[in-house]
């Protein structure tokens, strides 16, 4: 049954016309079965009250001719009259039993059923239905004993199996004609709405140029219809998308061209730049070690001529051609931090560190610095451009802690994010004032005086370019005597969050 | 034939006379030949040009080559030394006042012995200068003479 039932619903999906069909066979046939119940059930009714209306009429004549032979007693002849009754009623009357005042069988005719006289009504024997009644008989006022008969209702069964199986093929006939009907009906239907299933399937692949060839004012005409209609505004919005599309791409590569063009011309004003900077400082740098180198064999070869004071001009003379020297080198640094390829490797913050303070306690061995270095600190970078950093901070730490008693430099990470690491590096040195702390940056701005502490303004530049390069930013925070704070973040190494 | 002489090939006068004086006051007392661009260096090295007459000098001991030269640059006479069999193991100096790195990258791989730059204090350049002739004129063993 359910494996029926799934066979079924297998073979509904997916088609209207079989969905249609199966619904209204299931109506027609709950129809046509409650109509032939009801005909069974009308019928029954009408045998029934013609069963009965045949036994008042026979049982006045019964009676009459059995009760005086049961009064006199009188076996044989009642036997005699029940087997003659029995006959002549030819099958009418399957059965006649004639009981005495006490209920005790005095006489029987035909294939009688084991039961007492009970009240009317039907018995199934056999194959077909037997009425069965019983009935008083009496002598006059008094009653002497019982007739129970049975009056057969098998040639009523017969006709009522007849017509049922009539009124059954015909419900059949009706169910097959109708399906007949319905199933043209759908197919007319469904092929109309076929017709549109494979046009939309066309509009969806993108072709446009659909006429769906569904006429009539019904609902599918009216759905083709609008489908057309439909299918002509996609038509249409599709191809102004198109046209759009097609003007963004052009204006794209245009943008692209000329971004590609700009870049271009960039990159060789930048080439300029650079071929500039580095001729300028080289052609620089020449006649300064000129100035230089020739100041001091003068000094040597005529000092004595000159006096102190001649002496003392010769050497300011030379300082600033040092300090300019000084000033190109660190000029060639900046230009060299914007324009080296970054290179991205795992280096050890730590041990830079290490190494530069080193470097500078050996430098001058006069001065006491308590370095306090974070284990493990690791960033991705450039190696030779973040030790430049270092170096920068470090060596600004180193130089504004000179005139402090208890010098205390530090580096460790402050804070992880997205990929990132901040780094502090800390001084109890000189400090600055807040006030001036948007000159920090920029090249050539000293918040020192050069005779208090010597430098020519262009370390801080040099690191906020380096912190840039590798996508970070940097801050400084200083209070004066108290000392001073950067912070700048690098990226983390990969898998290290 | 090999000789004690520093052939010294540098344009700017200043810088001669500067690199003659860091030697002496670093006792090194050889004898200096200065050329004044790349090609005068060649014809030294090659007998070839003013030097066609006398023929072939005998080889400097050392060669101090500036990068920045007029005619000829010292790259290109880098790499002539070190394309003749006669002057391939020549002890060869860059001396240049450059810090490109592309000039130290090319320098080197043209087979230059050295690269040395000038600074621009001079008594950083007497120590830079000392050191790179006590080197290569005292420290350094020089290849044998080839045996033409």
């Amino acid at each position: 049954m359910r494996r029926l039932f799934d066979r079924l619903a297998r073979a509904v999906r997916g088609s209207l016309a079989r969905k249609l069909l199966l619904a209204a066979a299931t109506v027609q046939l709950v129809i046509l079965a409650a109509l032939l119940v009801n005909t069974g059930r009308v019928f029954d009714a009408h045998i029934d009250e013609h069963s009965r209306q045949r036994a008042r009429e026979l049982d006045p004549v019964l009676e009459a001719s059995l009760a005086p032979g049961l009064f006199r007693r009188d076996f044989e002849g009642t036997q005699d009259l029940l087997a003659q009754l029995q006959r002549e009623s030819a099958g009418a009357i399957e059965y006649l039993v004639v009981y005495d005042d006490r209920d005790r069988i005095f006489a029987s005719a035909g294939t009688v059923p084991f039961a007492a006289p009970g009240p009317d009504g039907i018995r199934l024997t056999g194959s077909h239905r037997t009425l069965e009644l019983t009935r008083v008989l009496r002598m006059g006022p008094d009653p002497v004993g019982k007739l129970r008969y049975g009056l057969s209702l098998a040639s009523i069964d017969d006709a009522r199996r007849g017509v049922l199986r009539q009124a059954a093929v015909i419900a059949a006939l009706a169910v097959l004609a109708n399906l007949a009907v319905l199933a043209l009906i759908a197919r007319w239907l469904t092929r109309d709405l076929g017709r549109l299933v494979s046009r939309t399937h066309a509009v969806a692949a993108g072709d446009y140029d659909v006429v769906v060839g569904v006429d009539g004012d019904d609902e599918i005409g009216r759905l083709a219809r609008d489908f057309e209609v439909m299918s002509v505004a996609v038509r249409a919005r599709t191809e102004q998308l198109q046209e759009r599309e097609r003007q963004i791409l052009a204006l794209n590569s245009e943008l692209e061209r000329r971004v590609a063009s700009r870049t271009a011309e960039l990159v060789a004003a930048n080439r300029e730049l650079e071929s500039f900077v580095s001729s300028v400082s080289h052609d620089l740098r020449s006649p300064l070690r000129g100035i230089d180198g020739l100041l001091k064999l003068l000094d040597e070869r005529e000092g004595e001529r000159l006096g102190e004071g001649g002496r003392d001009l010769l050497r300011r003379v030379r300082a600033g051609a040092q300090r300019m020297g000084a000033i190109i080198a660190d000029l060639l640094t900046l230009a060299r931090v914007s324009r080296t390829e970054i290179r991205h490797d795992v280096v050890d913050l730590t041990a830079l560190a290490t190494s530069i303070a080193a470097a500078l306690d050996e430098s001058d061995s006069g001065r006491v610095v308590q370095w306090r270095f974070a284990p493990g600190l690791a960033a991705t970078g450039d190696a030779g451009l973040l030790r430049l950093l270092l170096e920068n901070l470090l060596e600004n730490a180193w130089k504004y802690t000179r005139r402090t008693a208890r010098a205390v430099i530090e580096f460790e990470e402050f804070a992880r994010r997205d990929g990132q690491v901040e780094f502090l590096v800390r001084d109890n040195g000189a400090g600055f004032d807040m006030a001036h702390a948007d000159l920090l940056f920029k090249p050539f701005k000293r918040l020192h005086a050069v005779h208090e502490f010597e430098g020519i303004g262009v370390g801080l530049a040099t690191v906020q370019r380096i912190v840039e390069r590798h996508g970070g930013s940097v801050r400084a925070q200083a209070e004066v005597g108290k000392g001073a704070s950067f912070w700048f973040w690098l990226p983390a190494i990969e898998g290290r969050r | 034939m090999k000789s004690d002489v520093i052939l010294l090939v540098e344009d700017n006068p200043d810088d001669v006379e500067l690199t003659i004086d860091a030697f002496r006051k670093n006792r090194i007392l050889n004898p200096v030949v200065v050329a004044r661009d790349g090609a005068e260096a060649l014809d030294y090295l090659f007998g070839t040009g003013l030097h066609a007459q006398s023929g072939p000098q005998p080889l400097p001991a050392v060669v101090i080559l500036d990068l920045n030269l007029p005619k000829v640059s010292g790259l290109d006479v880098l790499a002539r030394i070190r394309g003749d069999d006669r002057t391939r193991l020549l002890p060869t100096v860059v001396l240049t006042t450059s810090v490109e790195e592309g000039d130290v990258i090319d320098s080197y791989k043209l087979g230059a012995n050295a690269y040395v730059q000038k600074p621009v204090a001079f008594e950083d350049f007497i120590v830079a200068a000392g050191r790179l002739g006590l080197f290569w004129l005292l420290v350094n063993v020089p290849p044998p003479a080839p045996s033409t």
